[in-house]
């Protein structure tokens, strides 16, 4: 099956900068995808290149089979949620989700509007709002109607900038549920831009993760977790350990790595990349949680001394600092094992060999 | 908070209130005080004698004054309806679309607001004059229109920076082409905006004077210019009147068109600034029915030279519509005929500007024996030195600068210019703001021309200005007779018209010319070149000698006509006033003013100094 967006090395540039790179990106069909990347990454004037509000200066863009490269945004069959959700201030809530209802290729008679307006505020339970305007609401019911408003007329994809990014944590978190849910229930394409990854996990089937107008790496959102490719991917999304060493001597399918801190186990076909060979220089990223505290004399144990613990309920933030001086995070379950370590104290650190991801350089 | 640092609040805030109260009171206390003797009873300016709203009805009656606030507002009407549709595209696209020189352009729409006005009113008629436009009506509502624009572009854009970009993208994005989503999103949002604009346009086009009296031509008499031409013969309280009217309007315009603009309008701004426009709209349409089809004959003179009723009593005879155009000094009147885009069928001139207006080839030649009523003027006013042979200007009245004063002020009668150098005038002299008269009166005192050219003379002149300087509570060209009557100053040098009808409401007033002599000027009807209507013309002249009209012409002017046969038609206070027609050897040592080529660079280097 064609995918329903096809993006083929499309480039943008501003002045003084190519803000989308020659990325290639397919959309498939009732798919949550998400652009993330810090601010500037290119993630919003990609999302702007699918609407149509920017042109590319190289590339196309195609929806399913047709090139929609030169289609200006009023004929194209997306619709968008605004970063501000960009509401017309001087239409009631049930006219601006008439909007789009009222244009586009479908005419639709006046009974049939009032029934998609009726319905698309249902599905973001706002049914009794018809008449408000948008400045007597407040931002999550803001945000619904924006919702609404785009999904009314039916498109295939729903492009969302940001949507959640005005709304407090907890607001946020329930409405990244409801719209992970709208999207099952409407079974069309999201595609969702955001910088925030533990929104960008959550939410998607697909994680393309952007940084200077090009794509860093793209997959599930555990893909992107548990096998970052670059430094980059491993430090922005989630929290990550890296250290530095070459490989001292490779046993069957693991490596022994000399570090500065002791020697750290690898595996040697670790992330899929070109096997190993003994003096290799190599950088090994471990994940917080996947650490546990050891005697110093194990095998494959580092050493560190705490620095502090930042206690959290349910789980306790250790900083630890290794001998060469860099700062680890560990964090540990608070399941009952006593760990009250004061700061100062030595410790042993150590993790699965599996759990030890291998970056590119 | 303890009790000390209540106090210390307590004290600023008082001082803030005192400061902020200063501001206030410096800002509008004139205009406070003109406002409050629009309803004094009395003419006089600074004594209240008990409200009225005489000089309202006084206003209201006045059909020039009405008839210059109708064309004020029709001005300002389509000046305020072009320059908005021609703005807003020009706002939106400067703040919507990134175009190369886009800050070049931006910057050109900021110009015409920093420019003096003076240059653009000055830019406009060379325009016009290139463009070979007649100046009239069309030409002031194309030039209001050039420098609303700005205006216009400013507010729209000010409310297009307000508004999310995002919101036409969203519409584009819900299905809506570029038209359909400007008209559903844009336009409402921009609305106020919108309104804004136009009120505050309206306001500008109706206020403006300079612009306006550089383009104004046949038809073309706004408010402003009227009041300003009013000014000059007397400031009364109708002219006071008539500003507050234009000030509550102004106010109430400008009023709206903030609330407009900070969003804060309701549907109750709304419904007054509609019902506002709807009035003043039927107002400025629903003056006299224009007889469209008749030829039009446009006379060009000072402010109240003319009575209402003579114009209506010449139009009826001669089934014609008369135009009336004012201007308030004889260099503007020359400015406007240079442009060489005015078409006026007569104009009335002082003496000097005659000779000005000759050799600059302005004037007709006019044909006297058209004239059947010519016998009727005094010949002592025929033949004088700028115009021997009256071929170009026919005497239309005429008067003396002299002084005024008040007898239960002064010690004893004045007789003398040296009369005036007494130091117990000390601050209570008025003198007219011009340099010429000024040497004028000190020339005259050492028996010297007040045409003297001689730069030694004029040295000494300067010399004896100089020393009255001290005495001089005002050089004021407009309101000396005002000044005369309130007792402001006692002693002022003054035209005598005006002298004379203030000297008509208060006996203690004596208007006399000096034994040296003054200025004496003359007034006359001339006929410019390319006039359109030139036997409409020499028919206008010739009813003016009538012995009639020309009485009712000087009971509304207050100068002294040359026509011999109105003596009988005039109340015996005009015709036995000897300040309005004064004995004929008083008039033996006054002299005509004439243009002083170079040498007026003398005189106005001195009178520089002396101002300084």
């Amino acid at each position: 099956m064609a995918a329903v967006v096809a993006v083929q090395s499309v480039t943008k540039r501003f002045p003084g900068i190519a803000a989308v790179d020659g990325v290639s990106l397919d959309i498939e069909d009732g798919q949550f995808v998400t652009l993330l990347g810090p601010s500037g990454c290119g993630k919003t004037t990609l999302l702007r290149l699918i609407a149509g509000f920017e042109r590319p200066d190289e590339g196309r863009v195609l929806f399913g089979e047709a090139d929609v490269t030169d289609v200006a945004p009023h004929e194209r069959d997306v619709h968008t949620v605004f970063q501000q959700y960009a509401l017309f201030p001087h239409l009631s809530v049930a006219d601006n989700v008439a909007f789009g209802l009222r244009r586009g290729r479908v005419r639709r008679s006046r009974d049939e509007i009032a029934r998609l307006v009726r319905e698309a505020l249902e599905l973001v339970r706002l049914t009794g709002f018809e008449d408000r305007m948008p400045a007597q609401l407040s931002g999550g019911q803001q945000q619904r109607v924006a919702i609404a408003r785009a999904v009314a007329p039916g498109p295939r994809i729903l492009l969302l900038d940001e949507p959640l990014g005005a709304l407090d944590r907890k607001l946020r978190e329930a409405m990244q549920l409801e719209l992970k849910q709208l999207q099952r229930r409407l079974g069309i394409s999201f595609v969702f831009v955001t910088h925030d990854q533990d929104e960008a996990l959550a939410m998607s089937d697909v994680v393309v993760v952007m940084k200077d107008g090009r794509i860093e790496q793209m997959g599930t959102p555990s893909e992107i977790y548990e096998h970052p490719r670059t430094r980059f991917i491993a430090e922005f999304v989630g929290v990550t350990n890296v250290i530095e060493g070459s490989v001292e001597s490779i046993d069957g399918s693991t490596a022994s790595v000399r570090t500065p801190a002791g020697l750290v186990p690898l595996s040697a076909r670790a992330n899929g990349g070109p096997a190993l060979a003994t003096g290799d220089r190599v950088t090994v990223a471990v994940r917080p949680e996947k650490i546990r505290f050891a005697d110093l004399d194990g095998a494959g144990v580092i050493a560190g001394r705490v620095e502090d613990a930042r206690y959290l309920g349910d789980v306790t933030h250790w900083r630890v600092r290794l001998v060469d001086g860099s700062a680890w995070t560990v964090f540990a379950q608070n399941d009952g094992t006593p760990e009250a370590l004061a700061p100062g104290t030595e410790v042993g650190l150590v993790w699965d060999t599996g759990h030890g991801v291998r970056l590119e350089p | 908070m303890s009790a000390a640092e209540s106090v210390g609040t307590g004290k600023r805030a008082f001082g803030a209130w005192l400061g902020i109260g200063a501001v206030y009171a410096y800002l509008y206390l004139p205009i406070l005080i003109l406002v409050v003797f629009s309803f004094n009873a009395s003419r006089q300016m600074a004594v209240w004698s008990g409200f009225s709203l005489d000089w309202y009805a006084k206003a209201w009656q006045d059909d020039a004054v009405i008839q210059s606030l109708r064309t004020s507002l029709f001005v300002a009407f389509l000046s305020t309806v072009f320059s908005v549709a021609l703005g807003t595209p020009a706002a939106i696209a400067l703040g919507r679309h990134r175009f190369r020189g886009r800050g070049l352009v931006d910057g050109l729409f900021y110009l015409p607001v920093v420019i003096p006005e003076i240059v653009l009113g000055f830019a406009s008629v060379v325009f016009f004059g290139l463009a070979g436009w007649k100046l009239g009506f069309w030409s002031v509502v194309v030039a209001h229109v050039a420098f609303s624009i700005s205006y216009v572009v400013f507010t729209v854009r000010a409310r297009l920076s307000m508004l999310d970009p995002k919101l036409e993208e969203a519409a584009a994005d819900l299905g809506a082409p570029p038209i359909d989503a400007f008209v559903r999103v844009t336009l409402p949002l921009l609305a106020p905006g919108l309104v804004s604009a136009a009120l505050l346009v309206f306001t500008i086009s109706l206020d403006d004077y300079v612009v306006t009296s550089f383009v104004a031509g046949s038809g073309g008499t706004t408010l402003p210019l009227q009041i300003y031409s009013m000014v000059r013969t007397g400031v009364t309280p109708e002219i006071n009147a008539i500003s507050t009217i234009l000030l509550l309007a102004t106010f109430v315009l400008v009023l709206l068109s903030q609330r407009y603009e900070t969003g804060v309008a309701g549907r109750g701004t709304s419904a007054i600034a509609a019902s506002v426009v709807i009035a003043l709209g039927v107002f400025s349409i629903g003056g006299p029915v224009r007889d469209a089809g008749k030829r039009e004959l446009s006379v060009y003179i000072w402010s109240q030279y003319l009575p209402d009723e003579l114009v209506a009593e010449f139009e009826a005879r001669y089934g014609v519509r008369v135009n009336v155009e004012l201007y308030d000094s004889n260099e503007a009147m020359l400015a406007k005929l240079q442009t060489g885009v005015a078409s006026y069928d007569i104009v009335v001139p002082s003496d000097y500007m005659i000779e000005v207006l000759r050799q600059n080839d302005l004037l007709e030649e006019i044909d006297t024996r058209r004239l059947t009523n010519l016998d009727n003027l005094n010949p002592r006013f025929l033949g004088l030195p700028f115009d021997p042979e009256n071929r170009y200007s026919i005497p239309y009245g005429w008067g003396t600068r002299g002084i005024g004063y008040r007898k239960d002020l002064v010690a004893k009668p004045i007789e003398s210019w040296a009369d005036l150098w007494d130091p117990a005038l000390r601050d209570r002299l008025g003198m007219l703001n011009d340099a010429r008269e000024n040497f004028a009166a000190a020339l005259k005192r050492e028996g010297k021309s007040l045409n003297s050219t001689d730069e030694a003379e004029i040295a000494r002149a300067a010399g004896l200005v100089e020393e009255l300087k001290p005495l001089v509570r005002t050089f004021e060209s407009d309101t000396f007779a005002e000044n005369l009557l309130a007792g402001e100053v006692w002693v002022t040098q003054g035209y005598s018209g005006q002298i004379a009808r203030v000297a008509l409401e208060d006996p203690n007033i004596v208007y006399v010319i000096p034994k040296e002599g003054c200025t004496l000027f003359v007034d006359s009807m001339c006929i410019p070149k390319g006039a359109p209507n030139e036997d409409l013309a020499h028919l206008f002249i010739d009813f003016v000698l009538e012995g009639r009209s020309a009485a009712r012409i000087t009971e509304v002017m207050g100068f002294a006509t040359p026509n011999r046969a109105s003596l009988e038609f005039l109340p015996p206070e005009y015709r036995d006033n000897p300040a309005i027609f004064p004995p004929d050897k008083a008039l033996d040592n006054c002299e005509f003013m004439t243009d002083l080529g170079e040498a007026m660079e003398i005189y106005d280097r001195f009178w520089t100094r002396i101002k300084s």
